[in-house]
């Protein structure tokens, strides 16, 4: 497969249906990222974003998502099946979550971690693996003179976590990163930090592919700092899209305004 | 009033509350800010005796809490009421709402023996939730409701305060303003005063009220919300700045 040059798109879905439990969550969603495209999913609790956003990384029951087109890093995921799917996980999108503790092994160092993902890709010498990995972990600032790498996740604050999750995350060098909420459990000034280093990410780094961004979140000051483009979902659908600035200054949806009321952006 | 006096407070050997001095008036709403660890949490809980000082005084309401916990700890939960971030965790999870709101009655010897349903009926109506809802237990709630549930039980004694650390941090945008809305309408309605401890600069928007930094262990001079949310988005959009550059 060649691959995709600027401006290609990374991810693609069209007509996705979710259904969970009897009840249809996502119902009828298009989204089209591009190569080192920020896109936002913003919506309330049970609007449906998360759902979209694991569906995208192929996390839902084969029988539970319908789509006319989804597609990943130009792989069909749809016909390709859960064969297609270990090819995309990690190597065309990676992820991070918003409890970044729930993914990490309490046993494993921070260094095992990352060089077993680091494995999973690309195996190779474990000096090879360990040097890499201390380069994930200076991409993602936590320095690089080792120590965090022998730290175990409980010896790690909360904002050390977040960023060892995105480290784990980048480790397979994806495409296209999913993060989810991944700020919410942090306080002003460590948000800040996380999406200046998210910001820095995208903005590619020298030998890695481009980075492209889709943010899950609800709140309006990340997704306003860090992404060009947000769609607005409630109740599985999407009910306004457009460029940040734009969102905040014009909301038209009841979905909308609550955000921007939350984010402080205008009084309720 | 609410008062600290030059309050000091260590935790693991590190000092959190350096000589903290501060006072909210009878039905203030005032909204304490500061980083993860800056000693938000720890404020609230010296105000409500839940964790001793090393030095200086507690006071409320005229009188020494340390003081008033030991002769009479009842009389000062009627006085002064917490409500958390989590009310998942604050809610007895194997009591119905009516039975979790009937038992601080009970202890206080409350609770109107003829029609102890009336007044759980009125403390659910207060914080807007259907009356139906007695009947259930706290895992069949939405978040909101649960908070909502925990404010009623909180305000069921009638206290001059309730102390909130964090209340709508657990909840999304909507409901999060929901609960700002009636925290601030029970304050501005009932002469409610309210302590929130807060990261979050639209949380003292939408309370009204101005808003105190910790520095080091130490209270700063009241500022307002809207100068705390100016400052917070300035410093967001630096972060798209400093990329353009």
């Amino acid at each position: 497969m060649q691959a995709p040059s600027e401006g290609h798109v990374i991810a693609l879905c069209q007509g996705l249906r979710v259904r969970l439990g009897g009840c249809e969550v996502v119902r009828g969603f298009d989204l089209s990222i591009a190569a080192g495209e920020r896109v936002a999913l913003i919506g309330g609790s049970g609007s449906g974003k998360t759902t979209v956003a694991r569906a995208l990384a192929g996390l839902w029951p084969a029988g539970a998502v319908e789509a006319s087109r989804l597609e990943i890093g130009g792989i069909d995921v749809l016909r390709g099946g859960e064969a297609a799917w270990r090819r995309v996980r990690g190597r065309e999108v990676g992820f991070a979550w918003q409890d970044a503790q729930a993914t990490l092994d309490p046993l494993q160092t921070v260094g095992s971690a990352l060089g077993e993902a680091i494995a999973l890709h690309r195996p190779g010498p474990s000096s090879a693996r360990a040097a890499e990995a201390r380069e994930l972990l200076r991409a993602v600032e936590l320095g690089d003179d080792g120590a965090v790498a022998r730290k175990r996740p409980h010896e790690l604050s909360g904002g050390q976590r977040q960023r060892v999750g995105l480290a784990l995350a980048l480790a397979g060098r994806p495409r296209l990163l999913i993060a989810d909420e991944p700020s919410s459990a942090l306080d002003g000034p460590l948000a800040r930090h996380l999406a200046g280093l998210l910001r820095a990410l995208c903005g590619g780094r020298p030998g890695w592919p481009a980075l492209a961004l889709l943010l899950v979140s609800h709140d309006l000051r990340l997704v306003k700092a860090l992404c060009t483009r947000s769609l607005v979902v409630a109740d599985g659908v999407v009910v306004e899209s457009g460029a940040v600035g734009d969102l905040i200054d014009r909301p038209a949806h009841a979905a909308t305004r609550a955000l921007v009321a939350h984010a402080g952006f205008a009084d309720a | 009033m609410l008062e600290l006096r030059r309050v000091s407070v260590a935790l693991g050997g590190k000092a959190v509350l350096v000589d903290a001095d501060l006072c909210v008036k009878a039905g203030e709403r005032l909204c304490i800010a500061g980083p993860s660890g800056a000693g938000k949490s720890t404020i609230l809980r010296a105000l409500l005796g839940l964790c001793p000082v090393d030095s200086g005084e507690v006071w409320v309401e005229g009188r020494s809490v340390a003081e008033w916990l030991q002769r009479d700890p009842r009389g000062f939960r009627r006085v002064a009421q917490p409500v958390f971030q989590s009310a998942a965790a604050a809610l007895p999870p194997r009591m119905t709402v009516r039975r979790a709101l009937e038992e601080p009655l009970r202890i206080h010897a409350a609770l109107a023996v003829d029609q102890p349903a009336g007044q759980v009926d009125a403390a659910l109506a207060r914080v807007a939730l259907p009356a139906d809802v007695a009947v259930r237990f706290p895992h069949q709630l939405s978040g909101g409701q649960q908070q909502r549930v925990a404010i009623a039980r909180a305000l069921l004694l009638r206290p001059s305060w309730l102390l909130a650390d964090e209340p709508t941090a657990a909840l999304d945008p909507a409901t999060a303003l929901e609960i700002a809305a009636l925290l601030r309408g029970l304050s501005e309605s009932e002469g409610l005063g309210l302590v929130v401890v807060s990261h979050d600069p639209s949380l003292a928007l939408h309370l009204g009220c101005p808003v105190v930094h910790l520095h080091d262990g130490a209270v700063g001079p009241r500022g307002s919300a809207r100068d705390w949310l100016a400052r917070e988005a300035g410093a967001w959009s630096a972060i798209g700045a400093a990329e353009a550059q």
